[in-house]
């Protein structure tokens, strides 16, 4: 398609389809001809209906804010201020209220799960009402290391929208210094990178798949860090200050989740950098069969362990062998050979 | 739905405490997740919602199939109800943040006569509610019945519980639970199973249905499957927080269930675990 000069000829291509100018027009609610008459200069669109020709095109937003701009003086802050309408500036206090009340009575087994997933899902659904894409990501520091460094942080819990699955801890890996929730761990604050495209976010962070812009805030308490909360969108400059001001606030209510021997003071973390996902993933592989092995050993020399003992035991063996590895070269053939040597120890 | 632990005139009482978030996350992660399984909100008609502007969602929980609904379409008004408070304080507080103008929530217990005129809406969708009593669901669904539209849809999805898997355990698990529903009053004649999905077609016809049709799924969770990270973490849940009804029912003590639990666990975990869901879905057209 030819680069378009203009909204209204921008708008005029995509209604060329019969279709889609009908499907357009239901959801804004208009005639399919009000389409036609705006493409024709006949006639502009109120501020209404600009907001839901954005949410009616999901896939085209970032070139029509653009366009938009150019026609309409203030569209960018008029945009936000939409925006904001859209989804509440604050988390509801009927949530809090859930959370505490959750908090006191949950048995202690499920009291880190089920309060994440119980926080995740309500910042899902309010950090991304219009389900254009967004992945939220819960990266626990791991337990220090025998000098008593944190050396990387695991994905302990996660939750998407399309693209990415509504579960993610099946893809879970460890995150290290290279890493934006590793640096919102380091530096205490909230980070953002708004393009991870062009490479010029002035974070670290590499771009995951789908992922056009990502933030991450710590999750503290008295100044301690646990670890942090990662949200990537495939929006580019998604992250407004009122989604940055939301994150950070959810990243307090998880904080509630975590035990208070869970988070450490800032000397303690030390970050290294771990290896490329894919490498990563063909380790994690034999995550589970370890993970039963190492149970039921246990089991047999009367020491039982819970599965979330021998999850992190496992986790802790992982991220020993991982930041040995030289964070780019790493053969099968290596990943193997450690992957044999554990199961035998 | 909450699910309420004793017969019916013991009125609102639960399995678990109904303030419990992890409740909640649970039930919204279990629409979700079968929702997807079953292939939409009403796959049984092709996911075609057209001729349908007014829908209620009995027992909806903290709402995840009706605000799907109306998040999918925006030009349907959707109606939830569920007899406890805090699911429909939280329902509500759901629905503002994504902006679902077209959803709203009451509290409303289904054991009683329910507070909305005749034929008020076009589909009447209710999901596993197969805890309650064989005695609540013949007035329950003349309810039903009387709220639905003439030519509106009844739709009942059930499934036995909680599924088939290959982890004793979890099969051990599940003959407790049953067993706990037999001394509550389930359908079932032996306490093998819950006996609710042969009776959901005649439950339809006594509501004043016609063109009645059963529809079968099947929702694959085994292990390396999309679904089971999902299922492996409602068992996780579900199995904790139902071991205080299944204690009271006196059919477990709490070291059976601590070790049946933790067994469960690990052969969830397993990597040739397989798992299977077949839910029921009766619906009807209102005569």
């Amino acid at each position: 398609m030819q680069e378009p000069s203009n909204w209204r000829d921008f708008l005029a291509s995509i209604i060329q389809d019969q279709q889609e100018r009908q499907r357009i027009a239901n959801e804004l609610g208009v005639n399919p001809v009000t389409l036609t008459r705006w493409v024709n200069k006949e006639a502009t669109p109120r501020s209404q209906n600009i907001h839901r020709l954005l949410k009616a095109l999901p896939q085209h937003r970032k070139v029509l804010l653009e366009l938009l701009s150019e026609e309409f003086d203030g569209f960018a802050a008029e945009i936000e201020e939409a925006l904001i309408e859209d989804s509440l500036q604050e988390i509801p206090h009927e949530f809090y209220v859930r959370v505490l009340r959750t908090r006191t009575t949950i048995p202690k087994e499920l009291r880190f799960s089920s309060l994440c997933d119980l926080i995740l899902q309500q910042a899902l659904k309010q950090l991304d009402p219009q389900r254009l894409g967004m992945a939220i990501i819960i990266a626990r520091c791991m337990p220090p290391s025998h000098e008593g460094k944190i050396r990387s942080l695991r994905e302990s819990l996660g939750r998407g929208t399309p693209p990415w699955g509504s579960n993610l801890e099946q893809h879970a890996i460890l995150l290290g210094a290279e890493s934006l929730a590793g640096h919102a761990v380091t530096s205490g604050r909230l980070v953002v990178n708004q393009n991870l495209t062009d490479g010029q976010g002035i974070s670290p962070g590499y771009r995951g798949l789908w992922e056009e812009s990502a933030a991450a805030a710590p999750i503290m308490l008295e100044g301690n860090v646990a670890g942090s909360l990662l949200v990537s969108s495939t929006q580019p400059n998604f992250f407004l200050p009122l989604q940055q001001t939301l994150i950070q606030d959810y990243a307090d209510l998880i904080a509630l989740a975590f035990r208070f021997e869970e988070f450490y003071e800032s000397q303690q973390i030390e970050l290294g950098l771990v290896p490329l996902q894919e490498v990563q993933h063909a380790y994690l592989s034999v995550f589970r069969q370890r993970l039963t092995e190492t149970m039921i050993q246990a089991a047999r020399k009367q020491q039982p362990l819970t599965v979330i003992q021998a999850e992190q035991l496992i986790w802790q063996q992982f991220e020993e062998d991982l930041l040995r590895l030289p964070r780019h070269v790493e053969s099968q053939q290596d990943i193997a050979t450690n992957n044999a040597e554990r199961s035998r120890t | 739905m909450t699910m309420p632990v004793e017969p019916p005139k013991s009125g609102n009482v639960y399995f678990n405490d109904p303030e419990s978030g992890a409740e909640m996350a649970r039930l919204l992660d279990q629409d979700h997740l079968i929702t997807n399984g079953m292939g939409g909100l009403f796959p049984e008609r092709g996911n075609d919602f057209s001729g349908i502007h007014r829908v209620l969602d009995a027992a909806c929980g903290p709402g995840g199939w009706a605000m799907e609904l109306a998040f999918m379409h925006p030009e349907i008004e959707v109606v939830g109800f569920d007899v406890s408070q805090a699911m429909i304080d939280y329902a509500r507080a759901q629905a503002r943040v994504q902006g679902l103008s077209n959803a709203s929530f009451h509290v409303m217990n289904l054991l009683k006569p329910l507070d909305f005129p005749d034929n008020s809406f076009d589909l009447v969708n209710v999901r596993f509610i197969n805890f309650l009593p064989a005695t609540a669901w013949p007035p329950l669904t003349q309810e039903l019945g009387r709220i639905t539209q003439r030519g509106g849809f009844i739709r009942l999805t059930e499934s036995e519980w909680w599924y088939f898997t290959t982890s004793p355990a979890l099969e051990n698990m599940n003959a407790l639970i049953i067993r706990a529903l037999k001394i509550q009053g389930s359908f079932s004649h032996t306490g093998r199973f819950t006996g609710i999905l042969p009776v959901l077609g005649r439950l339809l016809l006594d509501a004043g249905c016609v063109n009645i049709k059963l529809v079968s799924h099947a929702i694959d969770f085994s292990a390396g499957t999309d679904a089971y990270e999902g299922f492996r973490r409602d068992a996780a849940v579900v199995f904790k927080l139902f071991q205080p009804f299944i204690i009271r029912m006196g059919v477990a003590t709490q070291e059976e269930l601590d070790r049946l639990y933790d067994q469960m666990l690990i052969e969830m975990l397993q990597q040739d675990f397989r798992g299977l869901m077949l839910p029921l879905t009766a619906w009807g057209e209102k005569a």
